[in-house]
C-alpha cells in the first residue's frame, strides 16, 4: 500500500467551491418526515382528546375541538413552510481544503470541516430518499460528524469521492 | 514500592486469570440480580417470601458455577511479542496487540479485590482505542505484565521508534499526594449534588418500602397540608443530604491521591475501596483544562484535567480524558504544571484573552430575566385556577433572578480566548464552572459559528469548537463573542 502523502490531490473544479443549494426534492422529503412525526403526535393528542370527551361536557368539547381545529392548521402550515424556509437557508461548498456548510432558519450555523480532518466519507439512503432518488453524504471527524442531505442520488457517489479524494483517505482493500 | 530494576523480558505463557476472579465475578453479577429483585422482593413481601429467597440462592449458585466456567476459558500471555487474551465459552474472542500500540496500562483494584490481592489491569490500544482488560491478577503477575510491556517498550525505543508506554524508568517522584484534610476539603467543595441527589431519592424509595406502614403513618406527613413552603423545606434538607453523599463520593474516589513522574509517565493513583491506577504517558498529552468549580473558585481552588491521545497514525481518534489533580489551590497550579508536565510549560505563560464586547452581556441577562418572569407568570395563574396554594406564591420563583443573573454576568465576564500563532490555543467558558482550557489549534476539527437572529441584530455570534474524544462529543463554545472576531478566530485556526 503506497503512502496517503504519495498520492496526487485531485484539482478541484471551480464550480466547487461557490456555496450550492441542496436538491429541491430534498423539501418533499422534509415535508413527509414532519408530517410523519405531526400525524403521530396529532394522533396521540387526539386519542387523550377522546379519553376527555368521556366524562367532559358540552362547553369543554366544543373548547377542545376549537382548540385541535387551531393545532391542526398550526401543525399543517409548519409542515409545509418549515421544509421550504430550511431548504433556502441550506448550502454547501466543496473547498480544496476544507468543507462549509450553512444551515438554520432561527439559528443560522456556518460549519467548517477541514479535509485534513475528514477521517471517512458515508453515502446513506433512507426509505423516503430511495423513493425521490436522493441521497445523503456524510462527513466524519473525530469529533462527530456533518451531513449533506438531499443530494441527487447520481451526484452522491461523486460528492463523495471528491471528498475522500481531497481528504487524502483511500480504500484500504 | 515495585522495583524499577529490570531484569529483561520474562514471557509470559498462556495462564489463567487468578482463581480470585470467580468470586468477584459472581458477586458482580449477584449485585445486578440483587438491584432487579429489590422491587419483586418488597412487592411480595407478605407472601411467597421463601420462594424468592430459594430462587435467589438458586440463581446466585447458578452465577458462581457459570463464573467458574467462563474462568476456565479466560487465557491471557505475552510472548513473541505479542500480548494476547481469549476469552468466551460459546462464542470465542480472541484479540491480540503488540507492545508497541499499548497506550496506557491501568490497574484497577476492586475492593473485594484488595482483600483477595488481585487487580484489574486494563491495556488501552492505540488507534482502535480498543481495550484489553484482563480481569483478575495477582499483584506480582501484573507487575510482571506491566514490566514486560515496559521492556518491549524500551527496545523499540532503542531501536529509534518512539517510545510508548511504560520505558525503563528511573525510580518515581513523588509530585503531590492529598491529605485527608484536602480530600475534605476536596468533597465539601465538589459540588457533584445531581448525582448524590438521585442516590438519596433512590435511598428514600428503598427506606419508604423498607419500613412498616404502621411507622411510616407515625410520620407527621399530610399531603394535604403540603404548603410550597414545607416543599422548599423538603427541597433544603434533600440538598444538604445530597451534599453530604457528594462529600463521602469524593471522600471514597480522591482517598490516598498520589500523583507520580516516573520517566516519561504519569501516574496518578487514588480509592479508597477500589484503588485506580493510571499511567499516561506525557507525550500523549494534547491539552490541559484547569477547571474552577462554582463552590471553589471563591476559595481559590480548582482542579485539573488532562486530554490523553493516542500516539502516530490514530491520534485523532482515540483520545481520553483524565482528571490529573482532582484538587489543588489555583496558585500553585503552575508550579504542579511545571513540575509534572514541564512539556505543557508554555500554559503557565500568561495570555491576554480576547473578550466579548460589552453589548453581549445584554444577551447574557435578558433571557434570565423573561424566561423566569413568563414561568412565574404561568405558575401563578396555574396556582390561581387551582386550589393548590395561594396565587402569588408563583412569584416566589422571581427570587431566583438575582443569583441567576449573577451567574450570567459571571459567564459573560469569564469568556474570553487567545489564538496564538504557534498553534496554541486557550479558551475560558463556564457553564456552570469555570473552565480554560490549553490545547493546540491543530486538535480542532469542525469550527463552527452560529447566529439566531437577536444575534444577528447585535453582530454576535456563538463559535463552537469540536475537538477529538472518546465516547462523547466534546465541544467547547463560547456564547455571544462579536461576530468579526469570531471570524477572525474561525479564520486563524483554518489548517495551512
Amino acid at each position: 500500500m503506497s503512502h496517503p502523502d504519495d498520492q496526487p490531490v485531485q484539482p478541484v473544479a471551480a464550480a466547487g467551491s461557490e456555496l450550492r443549494t441542496l436538491d429541491p426534492r430534498k423539501i418533499t422529503a422534509w415535508r413527509i418526515e414532519l408530517g410523519l412525526v405531526a400525524a403521530v403526535i396529532l394522533a396521540m393528542l387526539i386519542g387523550g382528546a377522546a379519553v376527555i370527551i368521556t366524562v367532559a361536557d358540552r362547553d369543554l368539547l366544543l373548547w377542545l375541538g376549537a382548540a385541535l381545529l387551531v393545532l391542526i392548521l398550526i401543525a399543517a402550515s409548519i409542515v409545509w413552510y418549515a421544509p421550504l424556509l430550511e431548504w433556502r437557508f441550506w448550502r454547501y461548498a466543496i473547498r480544496e481544503n476544507e468543507v462549509e456548510i450553512r444551515s438554520g432558519i432561527w439559528q443560522q450555523t456556518k460549519a467548517l470541516i477541514p479535509m485534513s480532518r475528514v477521517q471517512y466519507v458515508d453515502v446513506r439512503q433512507d426509505l423516503i430518499d430511495r423513493r425521490l432518488g436522493l441521497a445523503t453524504v456524510m462527513i466524519a471527524t473525530a469529533g462527530g460528524s456533518r451531513e449533506i442531505p438531499g443530494i441527487a442520488a447520481a451526484d452522491a457517489e461523486p460528492l463523495r469521492n471528491r471528498i475522500a479524494a481531497l481528504a487524502n483517505i483511500h480504500d484500504d482493500l | 514500592m515495585e522495583s524499577t530494576q529490570i531484569t529483561g523480558p520474562i514471557d509470559i505463557p498462556p495462564s489463567h486469570p487468578h482463581p480470585g476472579w470467580v468470586i468477584t465475578a459472581a458477586i458482580e453479577g449477584f449485585r445486578s440480580l440483587v438491584w432487579a429483585l429489590i422491587p419483586l422482593l418488597f412487592s411480595v413481601r407478605d407472601r411467597g417470601g421463601l420462594a424468592i429467597v430459594a430462587t435467589t440462592a438458586a440463581f446466585g449458585l447458578a452465577i458462581v458455577i457459570w463464573r467458574a466456567v467462563q474462568w476456565r476459558f479466560i487465557t491471557y500471555s505475552a510472548e513473541n511479542d505479542t500480548i494476547s487474551l481469549t476469552t468466551g465459552v460459546l462464542g470465542k474472542s480472541h484479540k491480540t496487540v503488540h507492545p508497541d500500540r499499548v497506550h496506557a496500562v491501568d490497574t484497577v483494584e476492586p475492593p473485594i479485590g484488595r482483600l483477595l490481592g488481585i487487580s484489574e489491569l486494563r491495556i488501552s490500544t492505540a488507534g482502535s482505542g480498543e481495550t484489553i482488560t484482563i480481569p483478575a491478577m495477582s499483584n506480582a503477575d501484573a507487575d510482571q505484565l506491566r514490566r514486560w510491556i515496559a521492556t518491549k517498550h524500551a527496545g523499540t525505543a532503542a531501536t529509534g521508534s518512539p517510545a510508548t508506554g511504560e520505558v525503563a524508568a528511573p525510580a518515581p517522584q513523588l509530585i503531590c499526594r492529598l491529605s485527608f484534610k484536602e480530600v475534605l476539603i476536596a468533597g465539601l467543595t465538589s459540588g457533584r449534588i445531581a448525582p448524590a441527589l438521585a442516590i438519596s431519592a433512590f435511598g428514600v424509595r428503598v427506606v419508604t418500602e423498607v419500613l412498616p406502614q404502621r411507622t411510616i403513618e407515625r410520620i407527621p406527613f399530610d399531603p394535604d397540608q403540603l404548603t410550597p413552603m414545607t416543599i422548599v423545606a423538603l427541597a433544603g434538607v434533600a440538598a444538604v443530604v445530597a451534599w453530604g453523599i457528594s462529600i463521602l463520593g469524593s471522600v471514597i474516589t480522591n482517598w490516598n491521591f498520589t500523583l507520580e513522574r516516573s520517566g516519561d509517565l504519569l501516574v496518578v493513583t487514588s480509592g479508597l475501596f477500589e484503588r485506580q491506577r493510571n499511567a499516561i504517558h506525557v507525550q500523549r498529552v494534547q491539552g490541559l483544562t484547569i477547571v474552577e468549580g462554582i463552590l471553589r473558585q471563591p476559595f481559590g481552588y480548582a482542579s485539573i484535567d488532562i486530554e490523553s491521545a493516542a500516539p502516530r497514525r490514530g491520534s485523532d481518534e482515540d483520545s481520553a480524558q483524565y482528571r490529573l489533580m482532582p484538587f489543588l489551590p489555583l496558585d500553585q497550579a503552575p508550579r504542579l504544571i511545571e513540575t509534572a508536565l514541564p512539556e505543557l510549560r508554555w500554559v503557565t505563560e500568561p495570555v491576554t484573552l480576547t473578550r466579548l464586547p460589552r453589548r453581549a452581556l445584554r444577551r447574557y441577562l435578558v433571557p434570565v430575566v423573561r424566561d423566569w418572569i413568563i414561568l412565574a407568570g404561568l405558575t401563578s395563574a396555574i396556582l390561581w385556577r387551582s386550589s393548590f396554594g395561594q396565587w402569588w406564591f408563583g412569584f416566589a420563583l422571581l427570587l431566583v433572578i438575582p443569583p441567576l443573573l449573577v451567574h450570567a454576568w459571571l459567564q459573560y465576564r469569564d469568556a474570553g480566548w487567545a489564538s496564538e500563532s504557534d498553534n496554541r490555543l486557550v479558551i475560558r467558558n463556564r457553564s456552570i464552572d469555570r473552565r480554560t482550557t490549553y490545547m493546540s489549534g491543530k486538535r480542532v476539527q469542525v469550527r463552527e459559528l452560529s447566529q439566531d437572529w437577536l444575534q444577528r441584530r447585535a453582530r454576535l455570534a456563538t463559535f463552537t469548537l469540536t475537538t477529538p474524544a472518546r465516547g462523547y462529543r466534546a465541544a467547547i463554545s463560547v456564547r455571544h463573542a462579536d461576530r468579526s472576531d469570531g471570524d477572525a478566530l474561525l479564520d486563524h485556526l483554518s489548517p495551512r
